[in-house]
């Protein structure tokens, strides 16, 4: 073998020997990512089937993971290390807009307005400390969270001053008067004031909502305000389709039951105002046609009528 | 030919067998990675259809509810009324058909809940569970059936 012969040889050597190389390697990178993928899948499949497990009543849980695991949380999904996609559009999810944990809490309650609208699920980071401000109304608050969560605290307004915010990323402030005021406060963002009512304001640092029931305080203390946003609007939506499905059983009740006695028309009427009343937000009229509506169930009932909720 | 061309010639046949061998390696490889991923999606559709025989009963759509404490119960005067809205579900359901049999001491009477079938599709897998259902008109509870069929 001559020298440019030699020459060639060792070209074909090294030129199929990286051929193999980068065959070898890329099939291990997309072993990998298939395996990760295959991981995630069985991460997703176990929050999600938790979830629903919890969703058929008024529960909490602990959810543990074998590591910990980096979960991105929006209105419709959740993403598992930036990798796999879980969609739980049929859930009303108030969540962080994230978590990097081996472990959170889920709670599931149920919103009634003041029939059973549906059991919204609540997410909970272990690591993002929560203060309540404490007055009677947030003490009152604090004594319906279940003891899992552990990150949620009781502070006096003075004490938060001395508070050494190194991990203030990871700290949420909720304050159920405006009273207290925050301004020298530097995480913005992480604040919240809560009207001290059964309905009411949610004030986050730019935007405001509006809150119907204990539930949605609870959502408010443990949400972020994209997801709050979200799912508070899906909220208003489910309430919406249930109001409907009760307007159609009164209606269904005038043509089936109704006699000179028991009357569905009003209930029917009442309902259709209701559900303009929450389309519009309009939470002092929704608070007034509430009252109207159990009212008038309780009317039925006194009247030995079959009632509508 | 000289014997050097023959081997240059040589060489570039081994080269391009490699190089075809490696690519069927890899085209079969990503048709693996492929199905498995879309093994992994229907094993995960497949989770959230079981599921739904669960979470139906307890939808606060179809459950009863008696002044204001809910029952473990369908009524079924709010799945006539669920049928005036349930294109509205089509986000949670998707394509299948929900329907509900009264069993005893009913005559076997199909309650339709919901239906989107699609045009084409594959194949169908029903489950189904007992419940308890209520009948608003006549004030009786009957056993039934909630059957849900998945189109895919």
């Amino acid at each position: 073998m001559n020298k440019a012969q030699m020459q060639i040889h060792w070209i074909f050597v090294i030129a199929a020997g990286s051929i193999i190389l980068l065959f070898f390697f890329g099939f291990g990178l997309k072993y990998k990512d298939l395996e990760t993928t295959k991981l995630n899948v069985e991460i997703a499949k176990h929050i999600g089937s938790s979830v629903s497990g919890l969703k058929t009543g008024e529960q909490f849980k602990t959810v543990k993971l074998n590591e910990k695991t980096k979960i991105d949380f929006s209105c419709d999904e959740f993403k598992i290390n930036n990798d796999f996609k879980y969609d739980w559009s049929e859930n009303i999810v108030f969540s962080p807009d994230a978590i990097n944990s081996d472990k959170f809490v889920v709670w599931t309650k149920k919103v009634q307005l003041p029939y059973s609208i549906d059991n919204i699920v609540i997410i909970s980071d272990l690591s993002q400390k929560i203060y309540l401000i404490e007055s009677e109304f947030s003490r009152s608050i604090k004594s319906l969270i279940p003891d899992d969560f552990t990150n949620v605290q009781l502070i006096q307004f003075d004490d938060l001053q001395d508070l050494n915010f190194k991990d203030s990323h990871n700290v949420k402030i909720v304050s159920f008067s405006e009273s207290n005021s925050l301004n020298n406060y530097k995480n913005k963002d992480k604040m919240v004031y809560i009207d001290p009512e059964d309905y009411g304001r949610v004030h986050y640092t730019n935007e405001d909502y509006n809150f119907l029931g204990k539930s949605m305080i609870f959502a408010a203390i443990f949400s972020s305000n994209n997801s709050y946003s979200c799912s508070y609007n899906k909220l208003i939506k489910k309430i919406v389709l249930i109001t409907d499905v009760y307007y159609y059983k009164a209606r269904y009740l005038q043509d089936c039951c109704s006699n000179f006695r028991c009357s569905y028309a009003n209930v029917a009427d009442v309902l259709s105002r209701f559900s303009n009343s929450v389309k519009n937000t309009d939470i002092n009229n929704v608070n007034m046609v509430k009252n109207e509506l159990i009212s008038n169930n309780e009317d039925l009932y006194r009247k030995d009528c079959k009632v509508v909720f | 030919m000289r014997r050097g061309e023959l081997q240059i010639y040589e060489s570039v046949l081994v080269i391009f067998f490699f190089i075809l061998m490696f690519l069927l390696g890899f085209i079969f490889f990503n048709k693996y990675t492929v199905d498995n991923v879309k093994e992994q999606a229907l094993k995960y559709e497949e989770l959230k259809f079981q599921e739904l025989i669960a979470i139906i009963p307890s939808m606060y759509e179809f459950r009863c509810s008696f002044s204001f404490s809910d029952d473990e119960c369908i009524d079924l005067s709010k799945v006539w009324a669920f049928n005036r809205i349930s294109k509205d579900y089509f986000n949670i359901f998707g394509y299948k058909k929900i329907s509900i049999k009264d069993v005893y001491p009913g005559d076997e009477e199909e309650i339709l809940v919901y239906e989107k079938v699609p045009r084409k599709y594959k194949t169908r897998r029903i489950i189904s569970s007992p419940i308890s259902i209520y009948n608003t008109m006549e004030d009786t509870y009957h056993v039934g059936v909630l059957r849900i069929e998945w189109y895919y």
